[in-house]
Order: structure tokens, then sequence, then C-alpha cells
């Protein structure tokens, strides 16, 4: 009896304690973690952090100009694996988001294989070309972003090339990383910011301000999500804003009229809706582009959520086919 | 050799609309009238821009020779753009018979009924707001391809290595890039080749059409294109005043739930927050004001295949087939870009290398090339529409109601063109099996037959 009334309390608190939100479309990247927690499964090895890591991972997106809302992209499985300080990576995604066939996607420092996931088969196998980075910058490579980073090592390592470096109330450490490392032919650098959260160890955001060949100035800032599992912080996913400005706008759109956003547009009632359906005078527009079309500057939100996370639990057999040589 | 095809296709949809028609022809069905009139899609292979304003001096012209034919009863078929200057044929007609009776009104009398077959009635509705639209859209799609092509070339791959399988053959990265667009090496393309090439492989004189059509404001070095808009000068004088609204409404509700820890108390408790959003889509309204007499009774005969590609076949057999493969093929190479890029993102190197970026442009680049009858559709204006025409620029409503003003509460129907040709109320006649080279009633007997069967009632 007494459970009885425990349990009816607690379903009552739970019940008066729901909320409802607001009624606007959802376009919060954030809340995408809240509504798809992460289900973490680590098998805790005396002595070893992440030796291996698995994510189902979901992609959302969302371009300014086009959507309205993020929705679904991609799906695919990503597992990695440390061995002996390399790392070698493996992407499995299913034919409903790779063009009707489902592949499976290796690489380590020395190659890259492509094969059927169902048959293992090899389709391609490539040498990979030996990155030119710089090896100032060598010590960002040591460490994945799934977890904690070498924060010491990298502060070091900054402090003696004389980076930019500073330090927000003890908590957050910016890097600036000089732009001369990156520029190329087709794109200049104009800054590099790498993030840290001092306290977990993580990198928290990472942002790249460049301009291309044509004069557009292209921002990418990333945020690695993360979920901290008994102490260790553990990367349940990353959203990533591409800001394209584009230098130019197009010609001939003086007398154009557009909507910036879905709020600027009349609401059609039901009735209207079904009246003006029996007149055949309403067709759905599919394809309503937001922001003047003169300007194709836009930005895009893409949000990958791992749902299902497997720490140390990959088998070594699924990187059987990186052992084997050309 | 992907993005050459698949470029080629992007342009060609558009030259759909003029694609070689023959002239004018005069004579056609033998049905219970007299004689009735084709009116094909307009002979740009033959037409001389510069000697012309327009489509409304050719209509003019089309009017002074059956005008002096004596035909007696007849009725005009058009076909693509020969259903709008069927249209409008009709309104100038009229007006002339009205301001020169003598020369025109017995002519014009004798003008049955139209019948427009795929019409480009109420103007190509991928040339919306003078093709600015469309000039948007296509640059967005050669900003997709290329960002792609960047994407690919900076995942330091050994790109000279890289090959899928296309209709039977291996093709490799590079031989595929510099066939495409006559680089010989793929640090050379720039946006600027991506939209050489795609113009490259449109035939003339249709090149010449697109070329200006893409960069002239005000597309005055084409005006038989400028009035093809819908809303042209051409269309508002001669066809129908049609004012678009654009409306939203609410079509589905999407529910989220997540639970979260909450102080209640002392005790700390799972709450559950619901949140409730609108899903919107967005509809345009239609508000047409026909010139055209409703005493003449119009039918409208329309195709709904939406397969662009296949629609080419007439002109280029084979295209679909290898258009699909090759696109296929090319999606493999920016999936491949895509799975490198985001690979290259496990480690800190891989996000402040710029690797989220490329993987996010090759991953939009594959989808492109995977949907590119839904990315032809989207330069179109819908997804509803015939290989060319989407299906709302195919004919012109019959009524439209509204609120009476002198009866609250009441709805009173206005007449938009209640005089049609067809067992249907709306006087449309849908064929889905159809798309828009395949409808054309020169060649097809099931049209032949159902236009035979509309007149017959005169």
């Amino acid at each position: 009896m007494k459970i009885r009334c425990v349990v009816l309390a607690l379903l009552i608190l739970l019940l008066f304690s729901c909320s409802h939100g607001n009624s606007t479309v959802q376009t919060n990247p954030y809340s995408l973690f809240a509504e798809n927690p992460a289900t973490i499964n680590w098998k805790r090895t005396e002595g070893k952090e992440i030796e291996t890591f698995s994510a189902d991972v979901v992609v959302y997106t969302m371009n300014s100009k086009k959507d309205t809302s993020l929705s679904v992209s991609e799906k695919y499985r990503l597992t990695t694996r440390s061995v002996d300080g390399a790392l070698q990576k493996r992407i499995d995604i299913p034919k409903e988001y790779n063009g009707g066939q489902s592949r499976m996607y290796l690489m380590d420092d020395s190659q890259f294989i492509i094969a059927n996931s169902q048959t293992e088969e090899v389709e391609l196998r490539l040498p990979m070309e030996q990155e030119t980075a710089n090896p100032d910058l060598a010590v960002f490579s040591t460490d994945t972003v799934f977890g904690r980073v070498n924060l010491k090592l990298i502060t070091e390592t900054a402090q003696r090339l004389a980076f930019d470096i500073t330090e927000e109330s003890n908590e957050i450490l910016s890097i600036n990383l000089p732009s001369k490392y990156f520029s190329d032919e087709t794109t200049e650098r104009i800054s590099t910011k790498l993030c840290f959260d001092i306290s977990e160890e993580t990198l928290q955001e990472v942002e790249l301000v460049e301009v291309d060949s044509e004069g557009n100035r292209i921002t990418t800032t990333v945020y690695p999500m993360y979920e901290t599992i008994k102490g260790e912080p553990v990367k349940i996913g990353q959203i990533t804003i591409i800001d394209t400005q584009k230098a130019e706008l197009l010609e001939g759109f003086d007398d154009v009229e557009y909507f910036d956003s879905m709020d600027e547009i009349p609401i059609l009632s039901d009735e209207e809706y079904e009246q003006l359906m029996a007149d055949g005078v309403l067709f759905e527009e599919e394809y309503l582009e937001f922001g003047n079309p003169a300007d194709l500057s836009n930005v895009e939100t893409i949000v990958e959520v791992y749902e299902t996370i497997d720490i140390n639990k990959a088998e070594e057999s699924m990187f059987r086919l990186l052992q084997e040589s050309f | 050799m992907e993005k050459k095809v698949v470029t080629f296709v992007l342009l060609l949809f558009l030259c759909g609309s003029v694609l070689p028609a023959g002239e004018t022809r005069l004579g056609g069905y033998e049905t219970s009238i007299d004689k009735s009139i084709i009116f094909e899609g307009f002979p740009f292979k033959s037409y001389d821009s510069s000697k012309n304003t327009g489509i409304e001096p050719i209509v003019q012209a089309e009017i002074e020779k059956i005008a002096g034919m004596n035909i007696g009863n007849y009725a005009i078929v058009g076909h693509s753009q020969g259903g709008l200057r069927a249209l409008a044929y009709a309104t100038m007609f009229e007006r002339l018979a009205k301001t020169n009776p003598k020369k025109y009104a017995s002519s014009y009398n004798h003008l049955k009924a139209i019948v427009t077959v795929s019409g480009i009635d109420k103007g190509l509705l991928a040339l919306e707001n003078n093709a600015s639209t469309f000039k948007s859209k296509l640059n967005q799609d050669i900003d997709i391809l290329w960002n792609g092509v960047s994407g690919l070339v900076k995942s330091s791959i050994a790109l000279e290595m890289l090959y899928f399988e296309a209709a039977s053959a291996y093709v490799t990265y590079e031989t595929f890039l510099s066939v495409a667009t006559g680089k010989k090496s793929p640090s050379l393309i720039t946006r600027n080749t991506i939209e050489e090439t795609l113009l490259s492989y449109v035939p003339e004189p249709f090149k010449t059409y697109i070329s200006s059509g893409l960069r002239d404001s005000t597309l005055n070095s084409v005006p038989e294109v400028r009035d093809m808009c819908p809303g042209s000068n051409f269309i508002k004088k001669n066809v129908s005043d049609t004012q678009k609204v654009t409306y939203r409404k609410q079509v589905d509700t999407k529910v989220t739930t997540t639970i979260k820890w909450k102080k209640v108390g002392i005790l700390k408790v799972p709450c559950i927050e619901i949140k409730i959003t609108p899903v919107y889509a967005t509809y345009t309204k239609y508000v047409d004001s026909p010139k055209f007499s409703n005493n003449i009774p119009v039918a409208y005969i329309i195709g709904l295949q939406n397969d662009t590609l296949g629609t080419m076949e007439t002109e280029l057999p084979g295209l679909k087939k290898k258009v699909q493969s090759i696109a296929s093929t090319a999606a493999g190479f920016m999936k491949a870009g895509q799975v490198l890029n985001v690979l290259k993102c496990c480690s800190i190197t891989g996000l402040f290398n710029g690797n989220v970026k490329y993987a996010s442009d090759c991953s939009k680049a594959a989808t492109w090339l995977n949907n590119v009858q839904g990315e032809i559709n989207e330069l179109l204006g819908s997804s509803q529409n015939d290989g060319l025409v989407a299906k709302e620029s195919q004919f012109y409503s019959r009524y439209f109601t509204v609120d009476d003003v002198d009866s609250p509460n009441k709805k009173k129907t206005i007449e938009i063109h209640s005089n049609v040709l067809s067992e249907t109320n709306n006087g449309v006649i849908e064929y889905a099996e159809y798309n828009h080279a395949t409808i054309a009633p020169t060649t097809n007997k099931t049209i032949k037959l159902k236009i035979n069967n509309l007149l017959a009632s005169f």
C-alpha cells in the first residue's frame, strides 16, 4: 500500500511538473540533444580510456534559405579504434542514405577502402596522400575529439610557438592559430580559433573564417557536445554552423518580392483552404525560398546527434580489411 | 563526364520549350467542325530574335494568315508555347474584330474553341520573376556542385586513382573532370568553369537564349523568352492579368518530449517537457483575370509525367539512362569525399583544417546528384509538371469564390473563365502517363482522339 501511494504521488508530481513549450517552429539545434538523449555503453577496462568509440550518428540539417526546421538528412555508424597511437576509422552508411548502396568506408594513415557492407568485398582501395600539415600543428592530431584532450601538452606547445593564447575566467582557453598555416591558392584563411573547456579538458569550439577566390566570406563554427559519464566527458554529437556571406548580389532582381521568414507569410484558415482548393486556384509551393533571391548568402546548420554510443566494445575484426595489403 | 551531362541536362530542360517543333501548321484533325488549326511550340530554331520584338508579332502574323484563309468554323489547338499563343490569339483577334470588323469580325466569329495541350498558358513557372528565380536556383545548384568538387579535391585523397563504375565502364575522377571541363587538373577548375561547362553543352541557337537569359536582367535581348515569363507584359495584355498570393497553412503538428530534472520542494523529480510545434506548408493562390472572351470555350489537356529527362528522349535518345548512370557515379565520388572528410574530423586537426565544411559540401553534392529529377523539379517550380511546365501554369480557373460583401457569412462565385469544353468540371483533362513531348497532339493518337471528341460537340 505504501509503495502504491509513493508511486501515485510520484506520478501526480510528474504530471503536475509537465510543462508545455512555446508554439514556434523548432530550430534550436541544442534541443535535439535533449530530445534524443544518447545511450552510452562503456566497457570499462583497467588502465584504458577510450580505445574504441562507436556511435549511431543521425545528422540533421537546416539551410536558412530553404528550411524552417532541422530535418534528418543522413544516418551512419561511426567507429574508431586506437592502435599504438594511430587511429583506424570506419563508417557504415545504409543504402537509404547512400544512393541505394550500403557501403562501409575504412581509413587509416595509409589507405582508404570502400567495400560492400553485405559481402565485405572491397570495391576500391586507395593510398592516402600524406598530409603536408605543418609539424607545428602535429600536437592537435594526437587526440581524438571523443573525450578529454591533452590540454597541458596543447597549451605548452602553443606557448612555445608563441600562438595567441587567452584565458577567460579560468574556464575557457582560446588559441588563435596563425593563418599562414592554412591559406591555399583558392582560399585565404582569415582566422582560426580553438576554445577548450579548462576544467573538463575538452574542445569546446572551433571557428574558422576564410575568404574564397570569389571574395565570399565563410565562417565555420563547430561546437562538439559532451556528456559526462562517471566523471569522464564523452562526445555525444556536434553542432556546426556554416555562414556563407556572398561578396556580390546576382543582377536583375530589382522588383522581386520575397519573404525573409515563414512568419511573414499570411496564414490561410481551414475554411479558406478548402474553398480555394475546391475552386482549383490553390497550389502547394514546395520550393519557397527565404531572403533576397539575389543574395545567395546562407547559413547552414548541421547537427550530428550520437544516439547509441559504445566505448571499448568494437571488435578488432571490424578493421580486418585495413590489415590486408594492396 | 558526369558533371558534363548533368549540367547539360540542367539547362537543356529549359530548352524544352524551344525544342524544334516546326512552323505553325494549318489543318489538323477530322472533326465535325470544318477545320482545326495547330499552334505548335515556338520554332526557336528558325526564329531570329533580332528581327522581332517578342511573341505578339508572331500571333499577329498568325491572325493575318488565318483571317485571309476564309476557312469557316475552326478551333485552335495549341501545344506548349502554342497554348499561350492560342489564348493570346483569341484576345488579339477579338480586339481587331472590334476595331476593324470589316476585315476581322467574320473570321473571328468562326473561331469556335481553343484547346491547349501542355500549354504554357500562364507562362513558364520556371521563369517566375523574369527568370530571376531560375537564375537564383541555378546559381545555387552550381554552388552545390562546385563546392562538392572543391570538398573532394581538398580531401587529400589520391584523386587520380579514385574511380567508380559508370555505364559498365570504370571512370576515374581525373578523367571525369578533365573530360567534363577541359581542364587538365582539378586545381584549375573554378566556379566559372562549372558554369562555362554547363553552357558549353547547350547547342546553338538555344545557348544564345539561355546565356542571354541568365545574364540579361531585362531579358529584352530574348523577347520570346521574356514574353513567356509569368506576368510578362505580353501575358498581362493578351492572356491574363493574374495575381499571385502566397499563404501558409498548418498541415501538421510536431510533438516532442524531453525529460528534464526539476526541483519541486525538497525533491528533484523528472519533468516531462512537451513541445508542440506547428508545421506549415506554403501555397500560392492564383487570382486569374483572363483577357480572352468567355464566349470562346476552352479545354486544357495536361501532361503530368514529371520526367524531364524522358521528355528529352525524343531529341536525345538514351539520354535518361546515361544521365542517371553518370549522376549516380558522380554521387559515389562525392560520397567518398564526404566520408573522407568526416573521418578526418575525428581529430582536432580535421576540425580546424575545414574538413567539416568539405564533408557538408560533398554530402550536398551527392544528395543533389542522387536526386537529379527532384532538383530539376525545383528549377521548374513544382513537382507536379509534365517535365517542363508546372501543372498550375497549364490552365486557368473557372470560378473563384469570395465573401459576399452584401450578405455577411455568405459566399459568391465570380466567373473567371466558365466556358469550358470538357467533361470535367474545370475544363482540365489530365494525363499522368504523358510528358511535355509525348503529349504532343501532332503525334499522340490518344490526344488526337480526345481533341476530336471534344470538338465533335460543335
